[in-house]
């Protein structure tokens, strides 16, 4: 079976354990697999996984005695489970983080799971069903100011938009080339899920890493800039491009992502207002001090 | 790292016993580094194997600020480091850091071996971003005892630091020695920060703890710049003794204690009363200018393998192409020219038709024929649209050090193969081909009609672009002007000035609200309050000038294109040839326009009238102004550039 280097993270079903000293975010699907999870794994597990209706198999939640767990809230609206399993999500402390799509439901789940001080994540490889929900949710990032809790990515991109550096699209939604694997429950494996669902993949775990730099999704992902460039794909002319780093587009050339260069252009718009107004304030600090103290 | 994170320390530094950077997990450390949000991360190192790949990685990780070790010049660096080739490393390094605007500052070891050669070494980092140049007295410490018979002597040093730093020189500054022997060149006056370097204050006696000793005189007679003085070498004295220390120590003790002399010496003190400091942030500039540089723009060929339907270098009869032998000629006659002129520092442009037609046979001969020129810089310019380039040009441009300029238009239909296809497809495998070669590119974008609507499509691809390369990409915006082919125009195909100033005014904004985020020329020099490209100096008769493949002389690539012939350096001196009453022309050009149609305008001062050329193929008059004076005239207003604050802050 192959083996993924030190320094890499990769996402692998419960059924499949994996050698090596890699990181791994394991999906469970039963209560029982979580303490052969743990023991096999040992410091080697970064979180585990668990997605869909399986938030509601109560048994299964409390079964979970890790402090990471992500949570892939897909269709469900948060609302609708009942409170024990609030409780029991509550008791996964600040490391666990709900990754949501950014449907009709994305503001009351945001408004509920930061309530309780959990992270969540927007899952931008959804298309986004309700572009005014989104809005409101960066809206709601921006100027809420009872919110604690980062609503990812969108904190991510204003850190990343004020310091001109920091992490990229690609590896705040876990799809870092040198990073990230993902194996899927067929042994396949690819850079994340919505390359397995568009028939993208490296190879199988029988593949040694010589065999998944000759696939075409490696070429794809090594040659991705390039090939932009060179059929002049609109994203060259984009001024979201330095953000996005041809995240969205990756896949399919004309995915819809105008909501996306909106929400980024917000989020622009912010960081400059934010720098504007801490520049009048140094000044009017300056101001106030009397004429031999200032600076000319 | 978390501990003094935690701790309050806002500083971290990367150094080693050996390399830091040869660490596997350096990479890793500086990823926590900037997790911790640590203000600055400085690294000490020596370049060794560093790729403009890594650097960029590095930058991203919130490295601020490197310190490279060179210890002598050429051979007598690697001689010192023991490794063939480490000289070249550590420029390279110098380079690399710069271009990413990472803080550089340079050390070196002063020893009997380096010493003759510091001068030059000071003058060659002179012509880089160096911020601070430390000359260090070596510690008595790790090799140095094996090697005791290159460690100097403090009044060896002494007698000669005035040649070593002269005055004025803002940069280089000695560490480790102490302020009577080399006054106000110290590190701590230099940078004006008191230190307390007080450890041995007063003592004679040895106790092994303390590295640096003060002679008793120093406290026995109040010497005030205890504070900022970094004393003795222990273990040297240990060595060596005080030999004739204590009577210099003294004299200068004298001269402190003198009234005539005490007030000139104390003005040095920080602090003092009577202390001048620097204005905040002074250092030295570099004194690159005009005055002692030239570019001199080569065109061994006419040819060209593209047909851009703009070409301002088109003619019908092709002259012949420059021999190889002609070059010898070439380079002799400019040298003289540089050496009369006092010209320290040469750009060769090598430009066309299409240079790479050439073959690198004839670059071999014309850049190796450079490299063992003294007491002049010479760097090489490729203005090329590579659509020759191959694995061999790339590792020949790299030899050399050689820059390319390339044009590109991803937007507009004008810029074709002979057989009619667009250029871009091939332009863009080339570009990649350089690009991931390391080699250092810049970009010219002519502006044509076509772009004026298209202005943010133009931004954002240049800005875009910058992502295949790892090093900055510079572009230059010109706009298409009626030469060469470009004659052949309709005119609704030229520019209007008015568009030309709409477009120039809506990038601007962009460019603005972008952060400037790429070097963008002519705004880069505009928002830094004056024209300094060739065609906004007022000044380029004084530095430029073009040799033709048969040795023709032109004031530049435009007058080529032109037509405008000064002479022949076959048969007339380049000297003679430059005394052309065209020259003269241009020469009284800024002072005509100054107090003629250009009188009173608020935004001279950024556009000195602008290119002579251009004005030439509009106007048919060499001292007109601009016909882009109208565009020109609307972007600045726009931008707010020539406004009266603006001049204000600027100045």
């Amino acid at each position: 079976m192959h083996v993924f280097p030190k320094n890499t993270l990769v996402n692998t079903p419960c059924e499949t354990m994996l050698d090596g000293e890699c990181s791994v975010s394991v999906r469970i699907s039963t209560p029982d697999s979580v303490p052969r999870i743990r023991e096999f794994y040992g410091k080697r597990l970064f979180n585990l996984e668990i997605e869909g209706e399986l938030i509601k198999d109560i048994d299964l939640i409390r079964a979970i005695d890790v402090n990471r767990v992500r949570i892939i809230l897909g269709d469900i609206n948060i609302l609708e489970v009942e409170g024990r399993l609030i409780e029991a999500l509550q008791k996964m402390g600040a490391q666990s983080v709900f990754e949501i799509n950014p449907d009709k439901k994305l503001l009351r789940n945001i408004n509920f799971l930061t309530g309780l001080d959990i992270l969540v994540h927007i899952d931008m490889t959804k298309p986004v069903q309700d572009e005014n929900a989104l809005l409101q949710a960066v809206d709601f990032y921006l100027h809420n100011p009872m919110l604690r809790t980062p609503i990812e990515p969108i904190h991510n991109l204003l850190v990343t938009m004020n310091r001109r550096r920091g992490r990229t699209l690609w590896s705040t939604e876990l799809e870092n080339v040198k990073t990230n694997f993902y194996v899927s429950d067929q042994g396949e494996v690819s850079l994340s899920s919505r390359w397995i669902e568009n028939d993208m993949k490296y190879g199988t775990l029988d593949d040694s890493v010589k065999d998944f730099m000759k696939s075409e999704l490696y070429n794809k992902l090594a040659t991705l800039k390039e090939e932009m460039f060179r059929s002049k794909s609109s994203c060259v002319f984009c001024g979201n491009l330095d953000v996005c780093k041809g995240f969205l587009r990756a896949i399919d050339s004309e995915w819809p992502c105008d909501i996306w260069k909106k929400v980024f252009n917000i989020l622009q718009g912010a960081v400059r207002e934010g720098k504007d107004l801490l520049r009048k304030i140094d000044q009017q600090k300056e101001l106030a001090k009397s004429p031999d103290e200032q600076v000319t | 790292m978390r501990d003094s994170a935690a701790a309050g320390t806002r500083s971290l530094v990367f150094s080693g016993m050996g390399e830091p950077t040869l660490d596997p997990d350096f990479e890793e450390y500086l990823a926590l580094a900037e997790e911790l949000g640590f203000d600055s991360i400085s690294l000490f190192t020596n370049g060794y194997g560093l790729k403009a790949e890594d650097v960029r990685r590095w930058k991203d990780y919130g490295l601020s600020s490197v310190l490279i070790s060179m210890h002598g010049m050429e051979d007598g660096h690697d001689r010192n480091v023991q490794r063939k080739g480490s000289f070249r490393e550590a420029v390279s390094a110098i380079r690399l850091y710069s271009e990413y605007d990472i803080l550089v500052t340079v050390n070196t070891c002063l020893t009997r071996l380096n010493l003759p050669e510091i001068p030059r070494l000071c003058e060659f980092l002179a012509g880089f971003r160096v911020i601070t140049h430390t000359l260090t007295f070596p510690e008595w410490s790790g090799n140095v005892p094996l090697y005791e018979e290159n460690i100097l002597d403090y009044h060896e040093v002494s007698e000669v630091a005035g040649d070593l730093i002269p005055e004025g020189n803002m940069i280089a500054m000695f560490e480790d020695m102490p302020y009577c022997l080399v006054r106000n060149k110290t590190r701590e006056m230099q940078n004006r920060g008191i230190v307390g370097l007080l450890d041995g204050t007063g003592e004679h006696e040895f106790d092994g703890n303390a590295r640096k000793i003060f002679p008793e005189s120093c406290s026995g007679r109040g010497c005030v710049f205890q504070t900022v003085c970094s004393g003795f070498e222990r273990n040297y004295i240990k060595a060596r003794g005080w030999q004739d220390l204590k009577e210099r120590v003294g004299r200068f003790l004298d001269l402190l204690n003198d009234p005539e002399h005490g007030d000139t010496i104390l003005a040095e003190l920080p602090d003092h009363p009577r202390t001048r400091r620097s204005p905040k942030g002074s250092r030295r500039r570099s004194d690159r200018g005009p005055h002692n540089s030239q570019v001199v723009i080569v065109k061994p060929t006419s040819r060209c393998n593209a047909g851009c339907r703009y070409c301002s270098s088109y003619k019908e009869s092709q002259p012949p192409d420059m021999s190889p032998d002609f070059l010898d000629k070439m380079y002799a006659e400019l040298f003289e020219y540089a050496a009369l002129q006092g010209k320290k520092y040469i750009t060769f442009l090598w430009h066309g038709g299409e240079p790479l037609l050439m073959g690198k046979s004839f670059y071999d001969r014309a850049w190796g024929l450079t490299t063992t020129v003294k007491d002049l810089r010479i760097t090489h310019i490729l203005q090329s649209n590579m659509l020759l380039l191959d694995n061999d040009w790339v590792e020949l441009l790299s030899r050399y050090n050689v820059h390319i300029s390339s044009s590109v238009d991803p937007i507009g239909q004008d810029r074709i193969l002979k057989d009619g296809r667009q250029q871009y497809p091939d332009w863009l495998d080339k570009f990649i081909l350089a690009a991931s070669g390391g080699l250092h590119l810049g970009l010219v974008f002519t502006v044509t009609p076509s772009h004026i609507d298209r202005y943010a499509d133009v931004y954002h691809f240049f800005k875009n672009l910058q992502t295949l390369s790892a090093r900055p990409l510079g572009v230059r915006l010109n706009p298409v002007y009626p030469a060469g082919a470009a004659k052949g125009l309709d005119p609704g195909e030229l520019i209007d000035p008015a568009d030309y100033g709409e477009f120039l005014c809506r990038l601007w904004d962009l460019w603005c609200n972008d952060g400037k985020s790429f070097p963008l020329s002519p705004f880069t020099d505009w928002s830094e309050g004056k024209g300094t490209t060739c065609e906004f100096s007022g000044r380029c008769q004084d530095n430029f000038i073009e040799v033709s493949g048969n040795g023709d002389i032109h004031h530049c690539g435009r007058f080529t294109d032109a037509g405008l012939v000064l002479g022949n350096i076959t048969n007339a001196k380049l000297v003679d040839i430059l005394k052309h009453p065209q020259m003269k022309e241009i020469r009284r050009r800024s002072e005509l326009l100054k107090d003629g149609s250009c009188k009173g305008c608020p935004f001279w001062e950024l556009c000195m009238g602008g290119c002579p050329c251009h004005a030439y193929t509009t106007f048919g008059e060499i001292t007109r102004e601009t016909p882009y004076c109208p565009a020109y005239k609307m972007f600045f207003a726009s931008s707010g550039l020539g406004s009266v604050e603006d001049k204000l802050e600027v100045n």
